[in-house]
């Protein structure tokens, strides 16, 4: 019986990565090392984007959600505008290594380098939208998987502070264009953030003002 | 000992009976005791989930995001506080009695905090079930009302608009340093649209603005 149990709980293991895509629709991916390559490729032609977000905060055992909504504008190297417009106004910058937050009129200003947590969003944000994260076999493991019209890179952070507070983030990636479309931050809890990346504009011009707070 | 000694003996005997027996009373606290209509609570029976803007300072940190408050059975409630981009600070439930801490960002994990924690929200959404003695005081201004209580939470303070019944300010002082003063502002909703909470003793300043309920 007991052998049973272990053959049983063996071959668990042994399909449960994929039975977890399958649920999705997702399969495992057969060549991960040519899909970060084309990630690379593809980023690497972005200078800019522009884009709208939804952001959903799912409280799983609650069966809630707390939804905000705002536009997000990415510039190379490191400039990054998160601006969320609902349900209130709240503006994260990052650019030149300093994090700007602006928050009921009141602009509080931080050294990435200096503080863990921002230095985190730092990585989990400009890592995603530069496809660098896939490669960060130091901070992340990760296992990939796709469907018709998406691929889905699952990472599990191996550094602390992160993976004291997320158990995995999964970034979608559009088969056609390559980008990010989706982004969601797990955390032990089962509670679970997604952030869908909605209308995108590629490699427009994006003015230095969009990155001060005036 | 002589009889005016022995007299002595059992009136000092009788007067200590007394103190220890009323002080036990004092002490257990009543569940069946009817609550007091004097006053409506910040949050009623009817309250069912609410949505507020939230910065909550503990000492020199400053954290901000959004707090979800949900009934999830007569006399529990679940509170999760989460920055803007969704990362949860805290997932506590409530009841009267006991709290329930379901996620907490490492940094804040800490037990007096925690403890600091539950009984401010505790006393922000539930209704003091163990109140002994409520006692009316008199204050000027006609329109307003205050109500001094003591309970196994405490000693409090409330103060009540006299036509609502709505209460607009709550102080609780659960030993000589740990006290707590709430502050609630109302609009149209029958909810809180605006709380302040403040504990001085661990510097703590909780400020909630409603967005949605």
């Amino acid at each position: 019986m007991s052998k049973q149990r272990c053959l049983l709980a063996a071959l668990l293991l042994l399909f449960m990565p994929s039975m977890v895509f399958s649920q999705q629709g997702f399969t495992p991916l057969k060549d991960p090392s040519a899909f970060k390559k084309r990630v690379a490729e593809s980023s690497s032609k972005i200078f800019s984007i522009e884009s709208t977000f939804i952001q959903e905060k799912n409280l799983s055992v609650l069966s809630e959600k707390i939804i905000s909504k705002g536009k997000f504008y990415f510039r190379k190297e490191k400039s990054l505008r998160w601006e969320y417009t609902d349900p209130y106004k709240y503006l994260i910058i990052l650019h030149d290594d300093k994090f700007l937050i602006k928050d009921e009129g009141k602009v509080s200003k931080f050294d990435v380098q200096s503080n863990k947590m921002f230095r985190e969003i730092n990585t989990i944000f400009l890592g995603c939208v530069q496809g660098t994260l896939l490669a960060d076999e130091k901070r992340f493991s990760s296992t990939f998987a796709e469907n018709n019209s998406s691929y889905l890179v699952k990472l599990k952070p191996l550094e602390t502070p992160m993976k004291e507070t997320l158990k995995e983030i999964w970034i979608y990636f559009g088969k056609t264009d390559l980008m990010v479309s989706k982004l969601e931050m797990h955390e032990y809890s089962e509670d679970y953030t997604n952030i869908s990346f909605t209308v995108k504009n590629i490699n427009q011009t994006i003015t230095d003002d969009k990155f001060r707070i005036k | 000992m002589t009889n005016s000694g022995s007299n002595k003996f059992r009136l000092l005997f009788f007067l200590l009976s007394l103190v220890f027996i009323s002080g036990g009373y004092a002490r257990t606290p009543d569940f069946t005791l009817t609550q007091p209509d004097s006053w409506k609570p910040a949050f009623s029976s009817t309250f069912e989930k609410g949505l507020y803007k939230t910065r909550l300072e503990i000492g020199k940190h400053k954290l901000s995001g959004m707090m979800f408050m949900k009934r999830t059975s007569d006399s529990t409630f679940r509170v999760v506080f989460a920055n803007e981009i969704g990362m949860t600070f805290f997932d506590i439930e409530i009841s009267a009695v006991s709290a329930t801490v379901h996620a907490i960002f490492p940094s804040m994990d800490k037990p007096a905090l925690l403890k600091t924690l539950e009984q401010d929200l505790r006393l922000m959404l539930i209704r003091d079930p163990f109140i002994t003695k409520i006692m009316p005081c008199k204050i000027k201004d006609e329109s307003k009302r205050t109500y001094k209580t003591k309970s196994s939470w405490g000693k409090a303070t409330y103060f009540v608009e006299q036509d609502s019944q709505r209460l607009y300010r709550h102080k609780s002082a659960r030993s000589m340093i740990n006290r707590t003063e709430i502050r609630y502002t109302y609009g149209d909703p029958k909810i809180p649209v605006s709380i302040y909470l403040v504990n001085p003793t661990i510097r703590i300043h909780l400020y909630m603005n409603l967005l949605n309920n």
